[in-house]
């Protein structure tokens, strides 16, 4: 029996990559330090951001630049810098006002941590970046935090944490919120 | 499309477009250029004359009224040094 070659065609439905876009973005720019901001303790973060209600989901996207955060410029990376003082770190959280998890956490004596940070070092990083990951720089390297992470349910809050109220680090968050619904 | 912003005391210390960052946030026409730090939330006043009510003259008095905020940049701000990448 003659063997015919059967080629399965193509359409154009399994080619296209189904987009997913948010419904809204919202812009934030936050700075400060806890020693400065009385409502801000070791057991009242600061929150940055809060999920809409009434959203199916929000993603952080921590811009990204290659101008260092210490400048503390607003399309700069973002930057949570430790101080040599005991407890003077900051951490990152995130939280339904009963469980919180845990989304990174500095100490203090080290250099802190920063999102997305692209200076003449660690560029070889970018082609390896998924949508919504996160380079984070931690003391002398950098590792890559899943988009996953910083995705929040509705009404979840995204907030900073430090460990101590006395802490006169100045923290530098600049993202966005891309919201669904 | 609005803005928002966060403060405490005269600092600016949250800023966003597109939607309140959280529910400390207020609308505010105010587009940053410089960092948060180079801003400071004050008060506008105005100069009013009222009547004294101390007085059965019916003379007046100038009282100073709070007529709204503005934002404006700070004159003690320095800008950063940025460190050589």
């Amino acid at each position: 029996m003659a063997l015919t070659k059967r080629i399965t065609p193509v359409t154009s439905t399994n080619l296209e990559k189904t987009i997913t876009r948010p419904d809204s973005v919202t812009v934030v720019t936050s700075t400060g330090q806890p020693s400065t901001n009385a409502s801000w303790t070791t057991t009242a973060p600061n929150v940055l951001y809060t999920a809409p209600s009434t959203c199916k989901y929000a993603k952080i996207y921590w811009r990204k630049s290659t101008a260092t955060a210490a400048g503390g410029r607003e399309y700069a990376a973002s930057n949570f810098p430790s101080l040599s003082t005991a407890d003077y770190y900051f951490f990152l959280e995130i939280t339904d006002g009963i469980n919180s998890r845990e989304i990174i956490k500095a100490h203090n004596g080290a250099a802190g941590f920063t999102f997305n940070n692209f200076n003449n070092t660690n560029l070889e990083y970018t082609p390896v970046l998924q949508e919504n990951d996160t380079l984070v720089g931690m003391e002398s390297g950098y590792f890559i935090m899943s988009g996953d992470a910083f995705t929040l349910a509705p009404g979840e809050k995204l907030q900073l944490g430090t460990g101590s109220n006395n802490n006169s680090a100045v923290f530098y968050a600049n993202f966005q919120a891309w919201v669904y619904n | 499309m609005n803005t928002y912003i966060e403060v405490n005391g005269t600092s600016i210390i949250g800023w966003s477009s597109g939607a309140p960052a959280t529910e400390n946030f207020f609308v505010f026409d105010f587009t940053p250029e410089k960092p948060l730090g180079a801003y400071e939330y004050v008060e506008v006043t105005e100069t009013e004359t009222v009547a004294d009510p101390n007085d059965p003259e019916n003379s007046t008095i100038e009282i100073e009224v709070v007529v709204g905020h503005t934002i404006q940049e700070r004159a003690d701000w320095v800008a950063p040094e940025v460190p050589a990448e």
